[in-house]
């Protein structure tokens, strides 16, 4: 088994696609996280002028939220157009003169305006240059007492009418809605990254973070890529007729995928480590020194783990390169549902969980027990598909699933009687 | 070469592959009807024009295609146990190759890994199986820079990697120039002295070189089984040759099955098979195994 699976390491460090890889990782480690070194994480100081590097709070008041909602509403009323992603991909959608007068009229109830001067107080308002609209003698603002109820309500309709995609459901308003923590909620962040987190560990959380997006698809290439190689180059029927079983053939190369799909990550994680060492050097701060390995190993091996058993099934199944199609689906899948959680805590299931924040170590702490389980989800999926790819493997073996033509169809070659 | 104490065991084992009542389909099409053939230990050999059911019969037999019915043993363990079946055979499929950019040691060193063998026994055993194929020069180069024929006698060098009990190679001497062939052939003879080799072809020349046992496939059935003597027997005295003018050459192919012409100026040599003396000037002489080959399969078509 070991013999076999150093030779398939080996085999995969001499493929082009495997350094082809490694610089797509390298690539967007830089263009992501490269330039960190002179932005390192300090203390907050009390009157700074804003605290936004520190994260948004954890939640928004209803007034922030309906705040922003009409903001929103009033600027794509005076466009007559909306963006929405329906499926993840910004869709331009423009409203009829009927749906205009019905968003008008909502406008008109939330800010008390009469609907006939509303349109023309807007006009004012939007031709006003950027960042003079606190000079402005009229700006939209919710009417005193207006309910949060009615609100809803409101957006409700509103996202009928542009249809799905809408930033106006009242989970994406919540979360947009959120604003920069204050001083102190910049100072607890500060402290949670330096005592909880190891300071390391916010930089891991967010390396992992980019780096999860990449591992939800790359390995598949690399795994499809050695799989499909046994067919080009015509060794099927040399290796099925070989003495080494099914399992050990298949988990082998497995192993050896996800070994080698996880080492150059592993490799660069260690330069966000560097990093902090470096910024720390002096400061006093306890760094964890291991959370780069935690982070490798706990975040990001269950996705390799996942996205190469899957490839390896389905491209041991249809022997054509499908297995990247499936994933990229499932891959943009996942980026789409992580939009509404990409400060982190929100961990849900998805195979790409979103952590892009360097702090919220709170949301992390609060989503820990769910990610935990999200990752185990995906081990054991990775090991429930590896079982079935042998079961494949076995079969095509003994002349089942071997594609001669079409898929799954066992058709013989004329030529082969 | 050192035998392991699995390899000890194959050696003692029944040498012989029995195979009863197969039959094979590829959904409603039938590949092989009723086969039922022994083969002992040597040389044997699978003879048939394309289609006939070789390729079916020997994939059978490696264990990558699975019966419909009957029984087939090899070395005395049933085909269906493939696993161990596996251990004790060879394969050298027809149409075959090894990934490119693996230099011939790498190669073989992979598929040593596959059957089992330990690295001492790989880095002791790979160097004499190069040497004996002849490639003990080419150990370091690429796949890819492999002429066919060094190609073919790698897929050999790999097929006996692990001393198989039984070799099967499938169509082995294709595309290889003359030299290459008789090279290949007396290969597989020597490799036949203490093991079963089934040579799949539809060259008849590669049988008659190599093989004393053959047998004959056609549309998925067994039209002869036995030696090549016996299978000159049948067609004993009913080779013959003439000398005829080529304006009578058409009437002459229409009547007899022609095997071999050569064109003399205006004349032709013709040689041909017939029941009886055809015509004046018609020589007997003596039949070799193309003429019994072709006898056999234009007397299933009846037109003999």
């Amino acid at each position: 088994m070991w013999s076999l699976w150093k030779k398939e390491c080996k085999q995969t460090a001499k493929s082009l696609i495997y350094w082809l890889y490694v610089i797509c990782l390298v690539l967007f480690y830089v263009s992501q996280m490269g330039g960190m070194r002179g932005r390192m994480m300090t203390a907050p100081k009390e009157g700074q002028e804003d605290y936004r590097t520190y994260g948004k709070k954890d939640t928004a008041s209803e007034a922030e939220i309906m705040d922003y909602g009409l903001s929103r509403l009033v600027t794509g009323y005076y466009l007559e157009t909306f963006d929405t992603y329906p499926v993840g991909y910004v869709k331009e959608v423009n409203i009829s003169e009927k749906e205009k007068e019905e968003i008008g009229e909502m406008l008109a109830d939330m800010t008390g305006e009469q609907p006939d001067t509303l349109d023309k107080k807007l006009e004012e308002y939007m031709m006003l240059p950027w960042g003079t609209e606190e000079e402005a003698s009229w700006v939209p603002a919710m009417r005193d007492g207006y309910s949060y109820e009615k609100f809803l309500k409101n957006m409700g309709r509103v996202c009928e009418i542009l249809g799905p995609g809408s930033e106006f459901t009242e989970a994406k308003l919540k979360y947009s809605a959120r604003t920069p923590v204050d001083y102190e909620g910049a100072k607890k962040a500060y402290e949670n990254l330096v005592t909880k987190d190891g300071y390391t560990g916010g930089y891991l959380r967010l390396f992992s973070d980019y780096m999860g997006i990449l591992m939800g698809i790359l390995p598949a290439f690399l795994i499809t890529s050695r799989i499909l190689r046994d067919r080009r180059a015509k060794m099927q029927d040399l290796i099925f007729t070989r003495k080494t079983s099914s399992a050990v053939i298949v988990t082998a190369r497995c192993l050896a995928g996800i070994c080698m799909a996880i080492l150059p990550v592993i490799a660069i994680s260690v330069m966000p480590m560097i990093d902090c060492i470096l910024f720390a050097k002096g400061t006093g701060i306890r760094l964890d020194y291991l959370a780069f390995l935690k982070y490798d190993l706990g975040w990001l091996l269950p996705p390799v783990m996942a996205v190469t058993a899957l490839g390896m099934l389905v491209t041991e199944l249809s022997e054509t390169p499908l297995a990247i199609l499936v994933q990229v689906i499932w891959w943009f899948a996942s980026l789409q549902m992580g939009i509404n959680g990409m400060s982190g805590g929100d961990y849900g299931w998805n195979l790409i969980p979103r952590h892009n924040s360097v702090v919220n170590y709170g949301g992390f702490a609060n989503g820990f027990g769910q990610l935990v389980k999200n990752r185990l989800l995906y081990a054991a999926l990775a090991v429930v598909l590896t079982a079935a790819t042998i079961g494949i493997y076995e079969a095509k073996r003994k002349g089942h699933f071997r594609r001669r033509g079409n898929i799954l169809f066992n058709r013989k070659k004329s030529d082969q009687a | 070469m050192l035998y392991t104490a699995n390899e000890e065991r194959v050696r003692h084992m029944n040498t012989t592959v029995e195979i009863r009542h197969l039959d094979k389909y590829y959904g409603r099409k039938k590949a092989l009807s009723d086969i039922n053939l022994t083969i002992p230990a040597g040389m044997f050999g699978l003879l048939g024009r394309n289609g006939a059911g070789k390729t079916t019969l020997m994939k059978t037999l490696a264990t990558l295609l699975e019966k419909q019915k009957g029984e087939v043993r090899i070395c005395g363990i049933p085909v269906e146990n493939a696993s161990q079946i596996r251990r004790i055979i060879g394969y050298l499929p027809q149409d075959f190759s090894m990934y490119p950019n693996m230099t011939v040691y790498e190669s073989m060193d992979y598929l040593g890994v596959l059957s089992g063998l330990g690295k001492k026994e790989r880095q002791k055993r790979i160097p004499l199986l190069l040497e004996r194929v002849n490639l003990s020069d080419a150990q370091y180069k690429k796949v890819k820079t492999l002429s066919g024929g060094m190609k073919r006698r790698l897929g050999i060098a790999q097929a006996i990697l692990h001393n198989p009990k039984v070799l099967i190679v499938d169509e082995p001497t294709a595309g290889l120039d003359p030299e290459e062939r008789v090279r290949f052939r007396n290969l597989l003879c020597e490799i036949a002295e203490d093991r079963i080799v089934i040579l799949s072809t539809h060259i008849v020349g590669d049988i008659e070189a190599t093989c004393e046992n053959i047998a004959v496939l056609d549309e998925g059935t067994l039209l002869f089984t036995g030696t090549v003597e016996e299978l000159l027997l049948a067609v004993k005295g009913k080779v013959y040759k003439a000398e005829i003018s080529r304006s009578e050459l058409e009437k002459l192919k229409k009547r007899y099955l022609v095997t071999s012409m050569l064109t003399m100026g205006n004349n032709v040599i013709v040689r041909f098979l017939a029941e009886k003396q055809p015509f004046e000037g018609a020589r007997h002489c003596e039949a070799d195994v193309e003429d019994a080959y072709m006898y056999l399969m234009q007397k299933r078509g009846g037109k003999l």
